[in-house]
């Protein structure tokens, strides 16, 4: 059963959960669906979820080369009102490519794989602080 | 570098001197001199290499039998041992630089020796080895072999001496498409102001960054009727009657086919079979309405469903097939369907 | 508002027993910084060094690099709203030791990058092979939470160099820079025939690490902003982003924002400065579209005639860049584009991770996969086992003969996307 949070946007309120493949993340939020797996994993679920409907609230990739090393990317998903967003599809379909483009000669870094966890997490956080302090 | 280098230099069975069209399915063979642009090339190369052998093969024979094509000229290469070699230059003609394109990229790779050929820039040949070899822009018809040998000799000669390529412009190269990275005088911010006050007065600039160009084709409006409408069955499935008659190639194909299925209920597979390179063929081969569903499109015939199903049917092969050929195979069957009066296509692909 | 920086040469550092400057060399009371330093309770001990252009010394990870300077004949000293109070910035005479530089380094994260290479081939790709560096190399507090960790180090860094500038507040300035501007309106009436040009200047804003301050205030916090470029040069913005270590704009490159300072340098010649608007790159598509949308409606208000845009950050940020340009172009503005590429390390790969027809004019920083060979250093200051991390693993980076193999992007400045740096790709 995958619970849902409401947050504020465009004048009422969206339900919204979390992707992940990072435990920390699963174990301090109730609304995420986990997947045990990769960031490709999770890149991929983002991708059906939102061909299904659901809508993009974050974006996929992080914002730095070194982010995209990491071996744990947390997703928010929004519940959305009907059709897919093009836009939003794209945006995770260009992320997809571009994502496996710059991994494919690299092996993930497990070595940082708890500082990795902890900069997701904290990313989150800033994420969600950004989602709940806009009326 | 002391020691004179090496060209083993391949050209088709017309620059060969062989044969026109009627030699185009010839085997490779190899010569021990040089014939044809190989000749001029060696004259342009005299002061420090000899081109060492000559292979001439037919255009047909090489899309049709590739590998067999690619074994016969790994021994050549193995056994001459070049440190260079070049194909061409195939101008426009499209089987001729596929052939280059397809040795090129296989020679490089295999034997990692530096490849030029020549090409003009629409040839489907050039999106095939762009990464690996240097392709040299030419004209689109052999009257530019003049202009294009001296520059293929030029940057043979900086190739093997391991000196650096300039731009593409400068040498007279097709981009290969690759980004380097330089240290240049001006900072970035600087030549970023530059670039702004350029484009507001008008003037010449060149982005750093060029963006891809998607080759988008919008929709056609919906069929109003579809009762009414003739459909016309196309594939890329690669299902061709038994025989394969017009020598449809399983990979890279520089053709397409149409057949008249107008008296048949589907596609038997006592009539069709699949050429295609890039699946297992099992289960087409056991039902080839499975990729190309003519059956169905029968069906809906007799049940009133659709107009009619239109009397020919196209069919290609879409595994490594060059951008640019697909653009012509799909610019040529369209206006053939669209003078004929089909109103739709069903347009299979695996 | 007039500006004046005085630029007090420096040829030279040296530890001793007086903070000063005389005849370029600088002089630093190393106890006295050291205890400065520490009377933040949340730092257990420092470590102060010094790198010198051609030494065999390698920095690593660096946090963020500081310039060192002074605010003449005031009272209140210091970054406005981060090191001091909030004050006014970006008029009377700053002073800088000119050719000095403060490094912190130190991971707050096991991954963090950035190189600094004082000597050989590294030293060609980082502005700050050049300057002659005080490393402060902090050691937090035991279980020290890391955004408190992140700010003690970015404080520690900014005070010094506030520490170092004081002794030169009277000093001559061997050479004075004036950036003088008027207001929008008295410039638009003073150059009506120069094209208006915008500067657009896109922070990362998305969290621990990844983080910009203006007047104190963090990035994520704020809509596009319009600033005199004085702002900037002057103190009122600086970095907190830790983790891209290429394309990151540093708290020195704020304060020489090479960009500001080209415009600055053609304004009423060749084309009138509008200002700066800083945008902040955010996580969330809704901040993105209302960033980009807000940057846009600025941009029209203030009758732009071209905009430059630079970005700051690789993946995500694209988006916005991208967006930005696509809304201003539409309308007529003309856009240059500053950003770098990830185009792999055969550079064959498409650079940017989206793209848009409308972007005609893009200045193309480098492709931070880009590899190169570092020489053996004879010092390494900061974290040994951080060099095992550079690049991540996709082959073993560090060579027995202690030499290294890594992409750009783990070396501080390389692909300044403000184009600090004149690195570029060519097509080939």
């Amino acid at each position: 059963m995958i619970i849902f949070k409401m947050f504020k946007r465009g004048g009422g309120l969206m339900k919204y959960r979390i992707l992940t493949n990072n435990p920390s993340v699963a174990a301090k939020y109730e609304n995420v669906l986990y997947i045990e797996g990769t960031v490709d994993d999770v890149l991929v679920k983002t991708r059906n979820l939102i061909q299904r409907g659901e809508s993009l609230v974050t974006h996929p990739l992080p914002a730095s080369i070194r982010m995209m090393y990491t071996p744990y990317r947390s997703i928010v998903i929004g519940q959305a009102s009907g059709s897919s967003d093009f836009l939003q599809l794209e945006i995770v379909e260009e992320s997809i490519t571009k994502y496996r483009r710059i991994i494919e000669y690299r092996n993930v870094d497990i070595k940082n794989n708890r500082d990795y966890e902890n900069l997701d997490l904290w990313l989150l956080e800033s994420a969600l602080y950004e989602m709940n302090t806009n009326i | 570098m002391s020691e004179r280098f090496k060209v083993v230099y391949y050209v088709n069975q017309f620059f060969g001197q062989i044969g026109g069209e009627d030699k185009a399915s010839m085997e490779p063979e190899v010569h021990e001199s040089t014939v044809g642009p190989a000749l001029g090339f060696n004259g342009l190369i005299k002061d420090s290499g000899d081109v060492v052998a000559t292979i001439i093969c037919g255009d047909n024979y090489f899309n049709e039998h590739k590998a067999d094509a690619l074994e016969k000229i790994t021994s050549i290469i193995k056994k001459y041992n070049p440190d260079v070699f070049v194909a061409g230059p195939a101008f426009n003609a499209g089987r001729y630089g596929m052939a280059c394109g397809e040795i090129g990229k296989y020679v490089f790779e295999q034997f990692k020796i530096p490849v030029v050929t020549g090409m003009y820039k629409e040839n489907p040949g050039v999106d095939v080895c762009r990464q690996q070899a240097i392709i040299i822009e030419t004209g689109d018809s052999a009257a530019a072999m003049r202009k294009a040998l001296p520059v293929m000799a030029k940057i043979v000669t900086k190739l093997v001496n391991g000196e650096e390529l300039g731009s593409p412009s400068e040498e007279g190269y097709i981009p290969q498409g690759t980004h380097k990275t330089v240290i240049v005088d001006k900072r970035g911010s600087q030549r970023a102001v530059d670039m702004m006050l350029a484009r507001l007065k008008g003037q010449e600039f060149e982005t750093e960054m060029p963006m891809p160009v998607f080759d988008r084709v919008d929709p056609a409006p919906a069929v109003k009727d579809i009762r009414k409408a003739t459909i016309a069955l196309v594939t890329s499935g690669g299902i061709v009657p038994v025989l394969n008659p017009d020598h449809i190639e399983s990979a890279s194909a520089t053709k397409f086919g149409k057949y008249d299925i107008s008296g048949m209920d589907g596609l038997s597979p006592k009539d069709f079979k699949t050429i295609h390179g890039g699946y297992d063929p099992v289960y087409a081969n056991e039902d080839p309405n499975r990729v190309a569903p003519l059956d169905i499109l029968k069906q809906y015939e007799k049940d009133g469903k659709i107009g009619k199903v239109f009397e020919n049917y196209y069919v290609t092969t879409g595994t490594g097939t060059a951008v640019a050929n697909s653009v012509k195979f799909g610019v040529e069957i369209g206006a053939q369907l669209k003078a004929a009066g089909v109103d739709a296509v069903i347009l299979t692909s695996t | 508002m007039r500006l004046e920086l005085g630029r007090i040469f420096i040829k030279d550092i040296q530890f001793g027993s007086e903070t000063k400057v005389s005849n370029g060399l600088l002089t630093v009371n190393k106890d006295e910084l050291a205890e400065l330093i520490k009377e933040d309770d949340r730092i257990k001990d420092v470590k102060l060094d010094i790198a010198r252009p051609g030494e065999k010394v390698r920095i690593i990870p660096v946090k963020d690099v500081i310039e060192p300077r002074v605010k003449v004949g005031s009272k209140v000293q210091g970054f406005p709203g981060v090191t001091s109070a909030m004050h006014r910035v970006g008029l009377g005479r700053t002073n800088i030791l000119y050719g000095a530089a403060v490094v912190t380094i130190g991971d707050i994260v096991g991954m963090q990058e950035g190189i600094v290479d004082m000597f050989g081939e590294g030293a060609k790709w980082t502005p700050f092979s050049k300057t002659f560096n005080l490393v402060v190399d902090i050691t937090p507090e035991a279980g020290l939470e890391p955004h408190s960790h992140e700010t003690a180090v970015r404080l520690a860094g900014l005070k010094a160099s506030s520490y170092l500038a004081k002794c030169a507040e009277n000093m001559e300035a061997e050479e004075v820079l004036v950036y003088e501007m008027d207001n929008v309106a008295e410039n638009i009436k003073k150059y009506p025939d120069l094209p208006k040009i915008l500067y657009v200047e896109m922070l990362i804003s998305q969290g621990l690490l990844h983080d910009g301050f203006i007047y104190g205030v963090n990035s994520k916090e704020i809509l596009p902003t319009l600033i005199h470029p004085n702002e900037e040069l002057d103190g009122a913005v600086i970095s907190g982003n830790c983790v891209a270590a290429c394309d990151k704009i540093t708290t020195y490159q704020h304060q020489n924002n090479s960009v500001i300072q080209d415009l600055y340098a053609k304004h009423g010649k060749e084309l009138n400065f509008l200002g700066v608007v800083l945008t902040p790159e955010l996580t969330t598509l809704e901040g993105k579209f209302r960033s980009c949308e807000m940057t846009a409606n600025l941009a029209k208000m203030l009758g732009a005639d071209g905009v430059i845009v630079s970005e700051e950050g690789y993946g995500n940020p694209d988006s916005d860049l991208l967006i930005i340009c696509k809304k201003l172009e539409q309308e007529g503005i003309k856009t240059v584009l500053i950003t770098d590429e990830c185009s792999g390390q055969d550079g064959f790969s498409q650079p940017l991770a989206d793209t848009t027809p409308e972007a005609v004019a893009v200045v193309s920083a480098g492709n931070v996969s880009h590899l190169v060979k570092l020489d053996p250093a004879e010092v390494i200051l900061g974290n040994i086992a951080a060099i095992e991390n550079i690049s991540g693993g996709w082959h073993d980076s560090v060579q027995e003969d202690g030499r290294i193999f890594c992409e750009l992007n783990a070396i501080i400045g390389a692909t300044s996307e403000i184009g600090f740096h004149n690195v570029t790709t060519v097509l080939r």
